[in-house]
């Protein structure tokens, strides 16, 4: 009888914890007003693409297959005012975040009310599920002290200073509003695959606390770029396609963290610190598939600003038209193998990218991961 | 008689448009989904919440239509034609 009772409560809390990771792996620095605009502008241009671009398309094999007369749609795929006004905006990136944190004990404020909303949210979520208060979660983390970490906070800057100098908007911005590091406690890192987060729309990075070297540089490193992406609009992927006309597909953050964790891989590698580990393994593996195809130079600055015009063009000219379209609607998993197939169909040899240190350290990576989550699954 | 290469294209127009309405309701029901979750609703965004909701309706019995309908080959233009009208209907709205 108590064990009856006990599964759907289990089942409840576990759900609330889900539910939690869910909501605390959102950033709160964006007011809600602004975050909902931004679901309904992603809606609203997917409407809008379907309306013009594809609209255009059966618009004009209609015609074609049943020989009308052309011209009852033509005036709506003129108006395509919006998607280029809106194009326009994104290409400039951001200046700056709107809330700028001056030193680290106004980030570690910050962070201060990040574990106020995370308690909060939990308490709500647990009201919901078990229809009672219950306190079953410790208290959240705290912002720690680490010198080492500002050190090598310091010197990625440097490094990034140097590495993305293809992007000059991007090396300015980031001295103009450098971002601030701090480090959290353990409790931070369970709500973070990467171990860390950067906080949108301010100049906010956090890691949670490891004592690694190279795991605390992977993780800094990682959060550095994702402000860097953020400074030059990498958030918001976009294109003209042979036409000049624009198309935009925010919010595909599985490839932004794919594209993160590979610059990341990159950058550290070539100054000889190898990291520990490969997060985001399967987006990661998909980013140097798009990297190799799309040339390292014209992949880096397509992260840095979110234009994937040349890159879009090169891997759909090898790979078959609306190939990066179509990955990018995908998850990464069908993704990758999605892009494998191509790539063997054109009959390109993908031996030596398998062969590279970063696919093998990948699938090293994967492994220790499934182990360790079969392993707390036991539990 | 209809070529079969005609045939076929259409079939395949069809699919891809499936495909990219779905992931535009998808995307449209994200949008819902945090409005309702908001207790607070901005007024400012209520209208292009009813936009949203609009094409949420055209796109779902159009999909529906797609999935469940006919394959031959009258259908599939009829339900593509059906598509052009849902784009006009949306544009109209949207002007």
């Amino acid at each position: 009888m108590v064990q009856k009772l006990k599964d759907p409560v289990e089942e409840a809390v576990i759900k609330a914890e889900r539910r939690i990771v869910d909501i605390v792996s959102q950033p709160i620095a964006i007011p809600v007003a602004r975050e909902l605009e931004k679901g309904i502008v992603i809606a609203q241009t997917r409407i809008h693409e379907i309306v013009n671009g594809q609209g255009k398309k059966v618009n004009a094999f209609l015609e074609n297959a049943q020989n009308e007369k052309p011209g009852k749609r033509s005036d709506l795929i003129e108006k395509n005012v919006l998607l280029n006004q809106m194009y326009n905006d994104l290409d400039g990136g951001n200046e700056k975040p709107p809330t700028v944190f001056k030193n680290e004990a106004e980030a570690a404020q910050h962070s201060k009310e990040i574990y106020e909303r995370f308690k909060k949210e939990k308490q709500n979520n647990l009201e919901r599920a078990l229809d009672t208060v219950i306190s079953i979660f410790s208290s959240s983390g705290t912002t720690i002290k680490d010198d080492e970490s500002q050190k090598i906070h310091k010197q990625v800057q440097n490094m990034l200073a140097k590495e993305l100098v293809l992007v000059p908007k991007v090396t300015e911005r980031l001295t103009s509003t450098p971002p601030i590091l701090t480090v959290e406690t353990i409790e931070f890192e369970r709500v973070s695959d990467s171990g860390g987060q950067n906080n949108i729309d301010t100049n906010h990075i956090m890691i949670g606390q490891t004592t690694a070297h190279n795991e605390k540089f992977h993780r800094i490193l990682h959060e550095n770029l994702h402000y860097a992406a953020y400074l030059g609009g990498g958030y918001d992927y976009r294109w003209r396609n042979e036409q000049n006309e624009p198309a935009i597909r925010n919010n595909v953050i599985w490839f932004h963290e794919g594209l993160t964790e590979l610059t990341t891989q990159d950058i550290a590698r070539k100054n000889n610190i190898v990291p520990d580990k490969i997060n985001y393994v399967t987006a990661t593996i998909t980013a140097y598939y798009i990297q190799q195809l799309g040339g390292k130079e014209n992949t880096l600055k397509a992260y840095l600003t979110g234009d994937l015009t040349e890159v879009r063009s090169t891997i759909n000219q090898k790979l078959g038209a609306g190939t990066l379209e179509q990955l990018l609607d995908l998850q990464p998993r069908e993704a990758l193998k999605i892009l494998r197939e191509k790539v063997d169909t054109a009959g390109i040899d993908r031996s030596k990218w398998d062969q590279s240190d970063l696919v093998q350290n990948a699938i090293v990576s994967n492994e220790r991961l499934s182990k360790e989550r079969e392993k707390s699954g036991n539990r | 008689m209809v070529s079969e290469k005609l045939e076929t294209e259409a079939t395949r127009l069809e699919n891809e448009t499936r495909q990219k309405i779905s992931s535009a309701i998808s995307a449209i029901e994200s949008a819902l989904e945090k409005w309702e979750a908001t207790k607070k609703k901005p007024k400012m965004l209520e209208e292009r919440i009813n936009e949203l909701k609009f094409s949420y309706k055209l796109f779902i019995e159009w999909e529906t239509e797609s999935l469940k309908g006919s394959k031959d080959f009258d259908s599939v233009i009829t339900r593509l034609n059906e598509f052009e009208n849902l784009c006009e209907k949306i544009n109209e709205r949207n002007n």
